[in-house]
């Protein structure tokens, strides 16, 4: 008997004491999601992995900016039967065009769904946060970005927001959770309210810890050229990522779109009138100068960006060999959407007609153009613009009809100064012309004809075949 | 009692003693007589002595014949002398007393009185009865219970001890020289003869040693097979031996046919490439990751098990199998319940031999194995009819002038080449007989305390492809120490392999080479490129010309492997008391493998390289492997008996890890062959970085078994296992896994105990849950992957991989198994038959979530697959005639297995849409409910219209059709065969003993590749099957199976190619010449010398017409071995 209790108490310990641990194994290649957060410089990396995912190909990378969403804004030139020339004339049910879109809508949830499992992680232990404001900064970071993101698969799998009742309409589930469970629609308003609520709460907590509202841009990009001390790298270049100003700029963005134009016009203000402590402008809006620099992308007025270190590769793919183009003469732009001022700096400086080596010529955008290795950090724009100022200048214009702010932004533009319309509609379109012209591969104008709920006459170099479709369907596995 | 005065009693007139022996003895006399053996009688004649000479006399005139020498007389009744057999007695001066004895015996009752010898029937005795009362005991003197106790041939009259070992019963007095048996399970049968029985007060049985076919070694516990629930083969290192030469697993399924080894076309008898085997068919299902690798290798094979502990099938297939002491399979959930979460796919366990006590012993064994190639499914065109086919097809026609003439011209040189005489057959030409030789040392010996042997193999497989070998060392050394009533026991095993890939490349190059291509130039060199005619007129048939394979052969180049492993098992045995063995074992094992593949640049891979890459030809592919794994079980056995119930109870601890890692990396840039050092290279591989791959798998079992017998018939068997494993959900843990058995023994049942026609009958049944854990290490866990490719800024990041989940489980397989196990006719003929029905549950799949979940799908446990099928083996003893020494055996052995799935995820169907509808010439594999896993996947077919050589399809209406779409794809049969098995013999004669073992299958589907590839689709560019020439359409009203020369839009999977397989083959063939010579032992003290020639794979017979061995011909085996033991 003594031998069978020995055996029992062996067999007991070793099964229930350290089982459980020693049975938990991780791969070398990959870290499980509880080890990942176990640290702080876990979470960063796994908000390193957010903005990565981010600037990918379908997202804020290309699909986002430059690609897939301009075509459904119809800015490029398409061949027949491919899946640009179906975006371009809102055929989304072709099959082509739809693993396009499906692609966006899966990535984007992809993103949410990285953000959701910092987000679930973070509150359980903040006392591994040894850098002062990680926390918050983190959080704040990852619940604006939330928001955004979820605003963004709205903007284009929603409904057109002028049209009609929309606020009961169920399309798209707002998750804020990593779950095998299914993720209920929420109404148009419910959503509305998500995103205000996260903005929010991103706001307050950035509020308190966001360098950039004590530095300039310039100074947090090259803290130590400058006065900055950083805590630890992972507070530095604030506008490549999701900051203060971007939250303000992002929800001045959303306000418009929702229809509350004070509060619009508010925050885009808190955006355009930011300072740095030395009194000037945090944000300016460019000028030809940044073109004599070949900063074409308007640096100084990035509020929040993508930084992309291969952003040359993807202007020599997708521009200078003519992937993307508009017209093979610069009639189209300079003429037809510039009305050929002469002194518009965009007109004069963005475009260019090239010659590719099988003699044709294409007319590109030079946007994007930015050096293969920039000299050093300070001309390095390898950036694509999520929102800028010049946006704000706009939303500002349209939401409280500031005829100031519209007068500076025409003045910078180098483009004559025009008296605001009183006409609703012909506001709209004033603002609609200046914002083809600024934004031009950018990935907002599809969100904008879609608010104006413009009409196909309306929309610059239409296809005769285009039969205006704002709301992209959702994928098949969401339909239920 | 005596009848004195009877009509019928004789008195005999007084002996005349003056009549001569002879006559007399001459004379019939018809006599009635008893002896009576009293001392008394036999001492008052001893004086009397008769001397007689009689054959076949009857018993009366015997006696007339001893009363005339005598002077006696025999009283007695004629009618009691009838039972008595004539005489046939010789001898001179017998004593009176030992004649009448030894003719009479104790028959009749005999009497003396004056000169009259009284004879009566034995009356008192045959009432009388012996009582036979004792004890039976162990060889410890303790009393054992339940030992059955019965005469022989007469199974009423016995019984059994009760619990002090006692038994009593009484037997008719007539039956004083029957046999009582005594036998009980684990002791050996003890035959004592009923007289000396009567004067014995106890009996001794002594455990049995174990034989082998008595014993079910399960590999964590030892059972005895009488009375064991679960079905399960044993297979004897003789029998191995008997079975085949070429491996143990080919050897395996030459004996037993549930070991199915599925058929590799591609790799044909290529020596590096492990097979693939399966026990009662398919049961798991890859996930979509894994589709598109239609290998399928591994998920399905059964769990090896060696010397207690987990290992590879790879270690398997390189095992010496001299060292080798038995093989077990163990095939239902009373079997493989034990082993839990790994039981599912089937169990082999491997036993290797124990040390054995004796003086040194050394034994060597040496084979030289011949394998030369099997060609005979090969029908390639020669040079005459290949370019006469390519005419034919237009490849040198063209409307525009200024191609034609080139193209006219190019002709005319081929033509020209062939009349040269130019007809190459290439398919000979990277083939060789391999010549291969295996050598074996073995020395053992020790005595009662400490005991060794140590092996070493060396095992040289030369390949029908030149330069292809796999070279293996063996080595082994086990140790035990006996210290009173505790084992220890160390195995220290070690092999290094060595193996190499033909540098000629794959087969099927030299099979399409076109025969009218001369493959050396007149110095008889190789040449590099293909039908150069000296000018560009080739330009008009080939962009760049091809290359030949052969040239690469003459570069140097090499494909290789190296593995070395490290298998250390120690185990600690202690038997504390009688009943109880406690014992612990550890096992480690460690594994290195490398491969180093080479290939200069002047290698045909590289003929196509630009200018600009130039200095990138020649590539160098190194890889690594590493394994590390441990085991540790602690174990405790129980058997104990009371009365006639007879308890075992095993109780197991296991723990293990095992942990791999592999990578490699590729560089290229080698422009001198004679550097193949990859150090040399140039740069890394373009745009390439390190693959590697790394697991790590920690699981726990605690497994209890129970049986419990009553008196040796009836018994009940129940385990139950909890595993614990790493793999699995944090949630899930752990899983329970449990089996239960009953069976009866028949043949120890009264009715038929001891009955000549009927040695053995057990039914025997059981049920349980085994599950497999063939997957990826770490799908339960959601984990963040850094990104090594891209980054944010100055950031690296992670992002996260997928949903975990956590309640993700093992896959389950609910498993029945009735089974019958027969023996007739003193063991003449056998019969096994086990029917069965298992169902997989829980399967891990792939399910689709949501895109807004993050993931457009997930790991979970859905999906049922079922396998039911039976499985007979019948063996007869045909000639067993042990005074000559012939004996004949015949075993029959067949199975059907029928697979289906009963659901598979919506994802895991989604996933095969594209794979389905994929334009391919041959069917995949896919998992779709209500079909076998193994079913055919084509579109119908009505066959080709006669009038304009089109195919006809049937659409999914029903309708015929000239347009193959996907959608009318269906399941057009399985490759599941109806039946099949072995038939295998065995006939042995004095020291000769030859085996044959024949496989068969019948009415298989079978897809058959070659029409379509190499007949329909056929490249008219390479050389083609030789039907493309002959049985094609080609005019109006041609009944034909293949689609008109002119038709040039390609076929895909159809039912046309869809045939009916029977198969036949010659698995092996040995035989065997035993040489004990006891002059011969004594001369040079050989002990016996083993004389074996054995053929594999000696012919394959088909009904379907199909290339086989792909990249690797099909060889047959010859080889001859001797085996000497010193």
């Amino acid at each position: 008997m003594k031998l069978k209790n020995f055996i029992y108490t062996i067999i007991l310990l070793v099964t229930f004491n350290s089982c459980s641990d020693w049975l938990t194994v991780y791969p070398k290649t990959e870290m499980p999601s509880n080890v990942q957060f176990a640290s702080e410089q876990g979470y960063k990396d796994a908000v390193a992995g957010v903005y990565t995912l981010m600037k990918s190909s379908t997202l804020y990378g290309a699909g986002l900016s430059f690609t897939n969403i301009e075509y459904m804004a119809s800015l490029w030139d398409v061949s027949t039967d491919t899946a640009p020339y179906y975006l371009a004339l809102h055929q989304f049910t072709n099959t082509t065009a739809k693993e396009i879109t499906d692609a966006i809508y899966v990535k984007q949830y992809n993103v949410i769904v990285n953000i959701n499992s910092i987000l679930e992680n973070i509150d359980k232990d903040t006392t591994i946060f040894k850098t002062p404001g990680t926390y918050k900064l983190i959080k704040g970071e990852c619940l604006a970005l939330r928001a955004f993101i979820h605003f963004d698969i709205m903007r284009m799998f929603g409904p057109v927001p002028s049209t009609g009742d929309v606020g009961s309409i169920k399309t798209i589930p707002y998750v804020t959770k990593v779950s095998k469970d299914i993720n209920v629609p929420i109404t148009y308003d419910e959503f509305k309210t998500q995103i205000f609520n996260d903005f929010t709460e991103a706001e307050t907590l950035l509020a308190g810890v966001d360098p950039i509202l004590n530095y300039s841009v310039k100074a947090l990009k090259i803290p130590s050229s400058s006065g900055y001390f950083a805590p630890s790298d992972f507070f530095v270049h604030r506008i490549i990522r999701m900051n203060y100003y971007a939250v303000k700029a992002l929800q001045a963005r959303a306000y418009l779109w929702y229809g509350e134009k004070q509060l619009a016009y508010e925050s885009a203000l808190a955006v355009i009138n930011a300072t740095n402590p030395d009194g000037t402008k945090k944000f300016t809006l460019g000028s030809s100068d940044d073109f004599a620099n070949t900063n074409y992308n308007f640096p100084t007025e990035h509020i929040f960006c993508m930084y992309d270190y291969s952003l040359y590769k993807k202007y020599s793919d997708n521009f200078a060999t003519g992937t993307l183009k508009k017209g093979s003469t610069v009639a189209s732009i300079k003429t037809t959407m510039f009305g050929n001022t002469g002194t518009d700096i965009r007109e004069l400086n963005l475009w260019e007609l090239i010659t590719l080596s099988n003699n044709t010529t294409c007319h590109i955008l030079k946007k994007y153009l930015v050096p293969e290795t920039p000299f050093d950090l300070n001309t390095d724009f390898r950036q694509i613009p999520v929102i800028r100022l010049s946006e704000l200048y706009l939303i500002a214009v349209e939401a409280a009809s500031d005829q100031t702010l519209w007068d500076d932004f025409r003045n910078t533009r180098g483009i004559a100064a025009l008296t605001l319309p009183a006409d609703e509609i012909a506001l709209k379109t004033a603002i609609l012309m200046e914002f083809r012209k600024e934004f031009y591969g950018e990935g907002q104008l599809f969100y904008l004809y879609k608010r104006f709920n413009t009409v196909k006459t309306s929309i610059l170099f239409y296809n005769s075949s285009l039969v205006v479709n704002y709301v992209v369907p959702l994928p098949e596995t969401e339909l239920k | 009692m005596l009848m004195k005065c009877n009509q019928g009693y004789v008195n005999n007139p007084v002996p005349r003693r003056s009549e001569s022996f002879w006559h007399i003895a001459k004379k019939s006399l018809l006599l009635g007589i008893m002896l009576f053996c009293s001392l008394s009688f036999l001492a008052a004649q001893n004086d009397l002595k008769v001397s007689v000479n009689f054959k076949n006399e009857p018993v009366g005139s015997a006696l007339r014949e001893i009363e005339r020498q005598t002077g006696l007389n025999f009283i007695y009744n004629a009618d009691h002398l009838k039972d008595i057999p004539a005489v046939t007695y010789s001898g001179k001066d017998v004593p009176l007393s030992k004649f009448l004895n030894d003719i009479i015996g104790n028959r009749l009752n005999l009497k003396f009185e004056n000169n009259n010898v009284i004879m009566s029937p034995n009356t008192r005795q045959e009432n009388e009865r012996i009582n036979l009362v004792g004890i039976v005991k162990d060889e410890d003197n303790q009393p054992i219970m339940a030992v059955s106790v019965y005469l022989k041939g007469e199974t009423k009259i016995g019984a059994s001890t009760d619990e002090n070992g006692m038994y009593n019963f009484s037997v008719a007095a007539d039956k004083r020289n029957a046999i009582a048996i005594f036998s009980f399970i684990g002791y050996e049968t003890v035959n004592i003869p009923v007289s000396e029985l009567k004067m014995l007060k106890s009996v001794t049985l002594k455990s049995k040693t174990l034989e082998l076919s008595d014993v079910v070694v399960t590999g964590i516990f030892k059972k005895t097979s009488e009375n064991y629930t679960g079905a399960a083969v044993t297979i004897s290192a003789k029998e191995l031996m008997q079975n085949g030469n070429r491996n143990l697993i080919q050897s395996l399924s030459n004996i037993d046919p549930t070991i199915n080894l599925i058929d590799n076309n591609l790799y044909g008898s290529n020596p590096n490439r492990l097979p693939e085997l399966q026990i009662r068919g398919n049961s798991s299902v890859p996930n979509i990751s894994e589709l598109k690798d239609e290998t399928r290798v591994g998920i399905n094979t059964p769990l090896i098990v060696l010397d207690g502990f987990e290992s590879s099938l790879k270690k398997m297939y390189d095992l010496n199998e001299n060292e080798v002491e038995s093989i077990t399979i163990l095939k239902d959930a009373s079997a493989t319940g034990i082993y839990g979460s790994r039981g599912a796919n089937g169990v082999i366990v491997i036993t290797t031999k124990a040390p054995t006590m004796g003086k040194l012993r050394v034994s060597y064994r040496g084979d030289a194995t011949i394998e030369t190639p099997d060609l005979t499914e090969y029908h390639v065109l020669n040079a005459k009819e290949k370019l006469a086919l390519e005419l034919r097809v237009g490849l040198y026609t063209n409307p525009r002038a200024e191609y034609q003439w080139p193209l006219s011209r190019y002709y005319s040189y081929l033509l020209g080449e062939v009349n040269r005489g130019v007809d190459t057959y290439w398919l000979s030409i990277p083939l060789r007989v391999g010549v291969g030789q295996k050598h074996n040392v073995r020395i053992e010996g020790g005595d009662k305390t400490f005991r060794y042997s140590a092996s070493a193999q060396y095992n040289d497989l030369q390949g029908v492809m030149k330069e292809s070998f796999r070279k293996t060392f063996n080595g082994t050394i086990n140790l035990s120490y006996y210290l009173k009533n505790v084992k220890f026991t160390n195995s220290l095993m070690l092999g290094l392999g060595n193996s190499q890939e033909s540098s000629y490349g794959t087969f099927s190059n030299y099979v399409s080479m076109n025969p009218y291509w001369a493959a050396y130039d007149e110095n008889g060199n190789a040449l590099k490129t293909m039908g150069n005619s000296g000018n560009s007129d080739y330009r008009q048939r080939w962009d760049f010309l091809p290359t030949s394979p052969l040239y690469n052969a003459t570069l140097h180049s090499f494909d290789k492997d190296n593995t070395f492993d490290i298998t250390n098992n120690f185990s600690l045995e202690w038997k504390p008391i009688r009943e109880l063995i406690l014992r612990a074992r550890i096992g480690l094992y460690r594994s290195n493998t490398e491969s180093d593949i080479y290939k200069p640049g002047d290698h045909t891979d590289f003929a196509k390289y630009s200018e600009a890459d130039l200095f990138r030809k020649g590539s160098y592919n190194y890889g690594v492997g590493k394994s590390n794994k441990y085991d540790a079980s602690l174990n405790a056995s129980y058997n104990k008996t009371f009365g006639k119930h007879m308890i075992y109870a095993g109780l197991d601890l296991n723990l293990r890890e095992s942990a791999t890692v592999n990578y490699g990396f590729k560089a290229e840039g080698f422009n001198n062959e004679k550097f193949d050092f990859i150090a040399m290279a140039m740069q890394y591989a373009q745009s390439s970085k390190p693959t590697g791959s790394e697991s790590k798998v920690r699981a726990i079992g605690l497994t209890s078994n129970i049986n419990y017998t009553y008196a040796n018939r009836y018994y009940v068997d129940f385990s139950y296992r909890t595993d614990g494993s790493s793999q699995f959900g944090s949630n899930k843990r752990f899983a329970p896994f449990w089996s239960a058995g009953i069976g009866w023994n028949l043949h120890q049942e009264s009715f038929l105990k001891g009955k000549d026609k009927i040695n053995f009958l057990k039914v025997r049944g059981s049920v349980g849950t085994t599950g497999s854990q063939t997957f990826n290490a770490y799908q339960s866990i959601s984990t963040y992957r850094y990104f090594t490719d891209d980054r944010y800024f100055n950031w690296i990041g992670a992002q996260l991989m997928g949903l975990g989940n956590n309640d993700l489980q093992w896959q389950q397989k609910f498993n029945m198994n009735l089974g019958l196990e027969a023996k007739f006719f003193n063991s003449r003929l056998g019969f096994t038959l086990d029917l069965y029905s298992d169902k997989t549950t829980e399967m891990i799949s792939s399910i689709s979530s949501p895109a807004a979940n993050g993931f457009t799908s997930y790991v979970e446990n859905v999906g049922e697959m079922r396998n039911k099928g039976y499985e007979l083996k019948v063996t007869a003893a045909i000639i067993r005639n042990t005074a000559k020494q012939i004996f004949w055996n015949v075993t029959i052995g067949a199975m059907h297995n029928d697979n289906k799935i009963i659901s598979v995820s919506q994802a895991l169907l989604d996933a095969q849409k594209s794979i389905e509808e994929a334009k391919v010439a041959n069917p995949s594999i896919l998992y779709k409910p209500g079909y076998s896993s193994n079913t055919l996947w084509v579109v119908p077919s009505a066959g080709i219209d006669p009038s304009n050589g089109k195919e006809i399809y049937i659409d999914r209406l029903g309708n015929p059709t000239y347009v193959w779409d996907a959608r009318d794809i269906i399941g057009f049969g399985s490759t599941d065969p109806k039946l099949q098995g072995i038939i295998s013999t065995m006939f042995k004669y004095k020291g000769f003993t030859l085996n044959t073992s024949f496989g068969y299958k019948i009415k298989g589907k079978s897809y058959n590749s070659t029409l379509i590839n190499k007949v329909e689709n056929a490249d008219f560019k390479y050389n083609v099957d030789s039907r493309v020439y002959y049985d094609r359409w080609s005019k109006v009203g041609d009944v034909s199976a293949f689609k008109g020369l002119d038709v040039t839009s390609p076929t895909y999977k159809t039912s046309r190619f869809v045939q009916e397989e029977n198969l036949f083959r010659c698995q092996n063939l040995t035989l065997q010449y035993e040489m004990k010579n006891p002059k011969l032992s004594r001369v040079v003290k050989i002990e016996n010398i083993l004389f074996t020639a054995s053929t594999s794979d000696l012919f394959y017979w088909t009904s379907i017409k199909k290339e086989r061995g792909l990249n690797y011909p099909y060889s047959h085996q010859f080889s001859f071995s001797v085996n000497i033991t010193f």
